[in-house]
């Protein structure tokens, strides 16, 4: 019997805690448990015994932190890990797991560890674990979603084996980095994982109430391994509150709420797990049934599609809009981010990411506005694109389970797509199109639906996953168009598949377009459309959905239709429009909204640049003064830049391109350095002052900023640092830029900075603060 | 034995004026807009923070502190430390969630991104008071003192977070360059004894940054 045939036959008990033990044996606080698998096998062994002859039939090889950032004899001690749990399974009928713990490290966007290198880690301790003879791999302890991503996919790129994962759940049964069970079953599943659950942090009684959670979302076996309760320092030592007897009676609740794969954490002793053993071994097993649950999921939280009507935003797209293809080309990856965190207000549920543009690198891009969002943004994205090889980038570095857009019935994209399904897990949009186009009848739309779900199945996609768009056509072209796209939905609801659909294509060629969608949008809502990729700032739209939930007894009390209504009602009196405040004292005040409307009003009267050089420049020059003089403050100031901002947006079409550029500046946030917050000040008060500035983000390397410095041709860059770890990085990027660009001038900033560490380093200026920038690039630029 | 703990956003209060410190008021009065702007952001943050600390009691020799597998001393601590018979190792955070609030309202506007830094850097030291606070039952407190203060080395960052196990007890890590995440958080040496001298003031006074605006 395997391991899989074992966990599918009857209720299978891990080991329990191994610190304790060992601690007791002469482990001193401080001194790495996995060494002793070479200094003391013969203790390590008795370990694995013990749990053996209290009942385990799957124990773990002590190499929780065994990674090589930590060991650098990594395949020493990972070998003998696995042998001295083989030679302690000898006689018993039980299974060698890998044991692989977290890394420490926090993974990006937030902290500076790259996911493919997170990956590597990982890898390097399982193919060494799986070639000395191990029977599974259990990924265990980890309380992020994407460290858990990252082990899982090193384990199915570099073995055969099963692979099991249990995360670190708290009170708020989420993880640290926020993500609820079902956001982890959504993706782990998707990844392919053979049996899911919980360990640590947490004893038997508050695991007993996350279990049904689990049970709930989770079609493969259920895990759950408590710690004895919570622990508490005894004369020096550590001692957890649950001893066996509880503990095992716990664990029949934990059993009978649905797990069937138990046993101990820290604190746990081969006593708890003996009695649980005893206790649990004659209770009804069942394997968890299959869920049709339809998740796609974010690092915090899934978004289940079969429920409520869900809203996809769809500005993440640069077709037919000039602004955001000028934020591709310039790699603003600011702006892009705006639009994510603007739709999330309006009340989205999922993102739509399309950043196709012939002249740039779509994968690159992909992969960086992705990892950007989810940065900021707890929302599942959905990858729209065309581009298998952007598509598998995507998906590879999404943390959760994305929705994927799109595969078509025709061969070639199920080929290029299914196979990334398989690998990465996904929901998958299937349009309705396939070598012979799209077809004029529901029924042949559907036809082509079922094909895509059958070829799915044969690579091990299940129908759950398959989200088929029928096609909106422009009805101004085809009167039928919406009646058949409307049948196909109903029809396909009714057969109990999902159906997703770009909504605004309907209106095509008609007047007052929204009106048109939005009528639409709630035909199809009735029809049983189960997501919308929509306009949130499109009123009518996103009215059509609060009405239609409050219509269809979704909306309890009607209360989100109430708040959505009252935010609704107009706030704005006509006479609050009008102001008799001159541009340059709204400036001075920071009111952004009037500085913008004044200045669309000067407009008439005056030239752009007579506005820039007569109103808004002394205005800047006033408060920057009083910043200097320290009669005005940070905040003030940067009120009466958005206000300038603002004023600049206005006016900014009537200005020839190039007549309000002072020159090019490009800052950057050095290697090492992920704070950014003072650099992003500077570079809205240069941009103020109208300086072309290329702000190149955190962490960026030497050879980027002198790169960008070449091409640019930029005379000035400012580099900040934070802290006197990323100063050396500074240095490094200003002796690079030396040899490379020496008539460029280098001012620096930051924290740690003062003018004679500028001095040291070679820097040609300190600024002191965001002011200073600017008089730094004014006496560069006017000579 | 290492002690966790967590608080309630409701049980930290964060005061505005603190705040206005950090924004560069010091001791001058702030304006309208500013005082909402920092209530806005006050709100959000308590809304996103998850207040976590995680501590070890252990005895202080010489004014050294031996961790099991290294050994912290250096002149300055040892000053901070002198009198004091055991220390606590002690790490706190805001959270991952307060993180990505402060990276989102930086993306909104960097007027919004500085307030709520400064509303973070306020939190973090409001909720480091408050713990320490119950640490002063029957002992006098030395103030924080953190790696890079004075002579201890930034390098110590290393050590108090392996020691505490801060990923898997607050989920807070370093950088390669030694930045702490999530970004508001603290890790410190706490002297206890019995002794009432040298307990008032903040840690950082001790610090050689003599430029540093917020001594």
């Amino acid at each position: 019997m395997n391991v899989i045939e074992k966990i599918r036959s009857g209720i299978t008990y891990c080991d329990g805690g191994a610190g304790t033990l060992l601690q007791s044996w002469g482990l001193s606080a401080g001194e790495k448990p996995e060494n002793w698998n070479i200094t003391k096998p013969e203790k390590i062994i008795e370990m694995h015994r013990l749990y053996l002859e209290a009942g385990a039939n799957i124990i773990t090889t002590c190499t929780f932190g065994a990674n090589r950032l930590k060991f650098n004899n990594l395949e020493e001690i990972v070998t003998a890990a696995v042998r001295n749990a083989k030679t302690a399974c000898e006689g018993y009928d039980a299974f060698v797991a890998l044991d692989i713990g977290p890394t420490g490290k926090m993974l990006e966007p937030l902290g500076d560890f790259s996911f493919e290198e997170a990956v590597s880690v990982f890898s390097e301790t399982i193919k060494i674990g799986a070639k000395a003879g191990a029977d599974l791999i259990l990924i265990e302890t980890i309380n992020d979603s994407y460290e858990a991503k990252a082990a899982v996919l090193a384990a199915k790129e570099s073995c055969d084996l099963p692979v099991f994962v249990t995360c670190v759940y708290d009170e708020t049964k989420k993880l640290m980095t926020g993500a609820s069970p079902a956001a982890m079953i959504a993706m782990l599943e998707g990844l392919g994982v053979d049996a899911i659950g919980m360990n640590c942090s947490l004893g038997p009684k508050q695991m007993a109430e996350i279990v049904p959670e689990f049970a709930k979302y989770s079609s493969v076996p259920v895990i759950v391994n408590p710690n004895a309760g919570l622990p508490r320092s005894e004369n020096g030592k550590t001692v957890f509150d649950i001893d066996a007897d509880e503990f095992s009676d716990i664990m029949c609740d934990i059993v009978r709420a649905g797990a069937t794969i138990i046993g101990g954490c820290c604190g746990t002793t081969p006593e708890h797990i003996r009695k649980t053993v005893e206790k649990t071994k004659n209770l009804p097993f069942a394997l968890p049934e299959k869920k049709n649950h339809t998740l796609v999921s974010s690092y915090t939280h899934a978004v289940e599609i079969g429920r409520n009507p869900v809203i996809i935003g769809e500005r993440i797209n640069p077709t037919g809009k000039k602004r955001f293809k000028e934020a591709l080309r310039q790699n603003d990856i600011g702006y892009i981010l705006n639009e994510g965190i603007a739709q999330n207000k309006k009340g989205v549920s999922i993102l739509d990411v399309n950043v196709g543009l012939p002249e740039i690198d779509e994968a690159a891009m992909m992969v960086n506005v992705i990892k950007a969002l989810q940065g900021v943004i707890n929302l599942p994205l959905q990858i729209d694109t065309v581009d298998p090889v952007a598509m598998e980038k995507a998906m590879r570095i999404y943390n959760g389970k994305a929705l994927i857009n799109s595969v078509s019935g025709k061969e070639e994209s199920m080929k290029a797509v299914f196979p990334l399904i398989k690998k990465y897990g996904g929901a998958v949009v299937a349009v309705t199109l396939d070598e012979n186009g799209i077809p004029s009848s529901a029924a042949e739309r559907i036809n082509i639906a079922k094909r895509i779900i059958a070829r799915a199945k044969e690579y091990g996609i299940d129908e759950k996953d398959i989200i088929v768009d029928p096609l909106a056509m422009a009805v101004s072209s085809d009167p039928e168009s919406a009646n058949v796209t409307l049948e196909a939905v109903r029809a396909l609801h009714d057969m109990g598949i999902k159906t997703s659909l770009g909504v605004s294509n309907i209106s095509f060629g008609l007047p007052s377009r929204s009106d048109v969608n939005s009528v639409f949008y709630t035909m199809a809502m009735q029809c049983g459309l189960d997501c919308a990729i929509i306009n949130p700032f499109s009123d009518e739209m996103m009215k059509a959905w609060h009405c239609f939930m409050a219509l269809t007894g979704r909306d309890e009390n009607c209360s989100c239709y109430i708040e959505y209504a009252d935010a609704l009602s107009p706030v704005q009196t006509p006479n609050e429009a009008k102001t008799d405040m001159t541009l340059d004292a709204c400036i001075v005040s920071g009111l952004k909204e009037k500085a913008g409307t004044v200045a669309a009003e000067l407009l008439k009267t005056s030239s752009p640049l007579e506005i820039i050089d007569g109103m808004i420049i002394p205005a800047l020059n006033t408060v920057g003064k009083g910043f200097e003089e320290k009669k005005v403050y940070l905040p003030q100031l940067l009120m009466s830049a958005q206000a300038a901002k603002e004023a600049f947006e206005a006016i900014k079409a009537a200005i020839p391109s190039g007549e309000n550029n002072k020159g090019k500046i490009i800052i950057a946030t050095v290697k090492g350095d992920v704070h950014d917050i003072g650099k992003n000040i500077v570079k809205t008060l240069l941009e103020n002052y109208g300086y072309d500035v290329n702000d190149l983000g955190k962490d960026v390397a030497p050879e980027a900023i002198a790169d960008a410095v070449i091409s640019s041709g930029a005379r000035l860059v400012g580099l900040s640092a934070l802290m006197t770890t990323t100063v050396p990085a500074m240095e490094e990027t200003i002796r690079i830029l030396r040899k490379e660009a020496p008539d460029c001038r280098v001012m620096v900033g930051g924290a740690v900075m003062t003018e004679e560490y500028a001095a040291m380093i070679d820097a040609d200026y300190y600024g002191s603060d965001a002011m200073a920038s600017v008089r730094y690039a004014e006496k560069i630029y006017c000579n | 034995m290492i002690e966790i703990i967590k608080s309630a956003a409701a049980e930290i209060n964060i005061d505005p004026k603190e705040v206005a410190v950090y924004l560069g008021y010091y001791s001058a009065e702030t304006d309208k807009n500013t005082d909402k702007l920092i209530a806005e952001c006050t709100e959000e943050f308590l809304a996103c923070a998850d207040f976590r600390a995680c501590y070890a009691e252990i005895p202080v020799t010489d004014g050294e502190i031996d961790l099991g597998f290294r050994k912290i001393g250096c002149s300055s601590l040892k000053k901070n430390l002198s009198g004091c018979e055991k220390a606590y190792i002690f790490a706190a955070t805001t959270g991952i969630e307060a993180h990505r609030l402060i990276e989102r309202n930086a993306i909104i506007s960097p007027l919004k991104g500085i307030v709520t830094d400064c509303v973070g850097s306020a939190a973090i030291e409001a909720f480091c008071d408050k713990i320490n606070l119950s640490f002063e039952n029957c002992e006098y407190l030395r103030p924080r003192f953190s790696p890079g203060y004075g002579d201890m080395p930034l390098e110590c960052q290393k050590d108090i977070v392996e020691f505490l196990q801060t990923k898997k007890n607050i989920g807070m890590s370093l950088t390669e360059s030694l930045m702490m995440v999530p970004v508001k958080s603290v890790t410190a040496i706490i002297g206890a004894g019995n002794e009432k001298n040298k307990c008032t003031g903040p840690g950082c006074m001790i610090c050689s940054g003599i430029n540093c605006p917020y001594r």
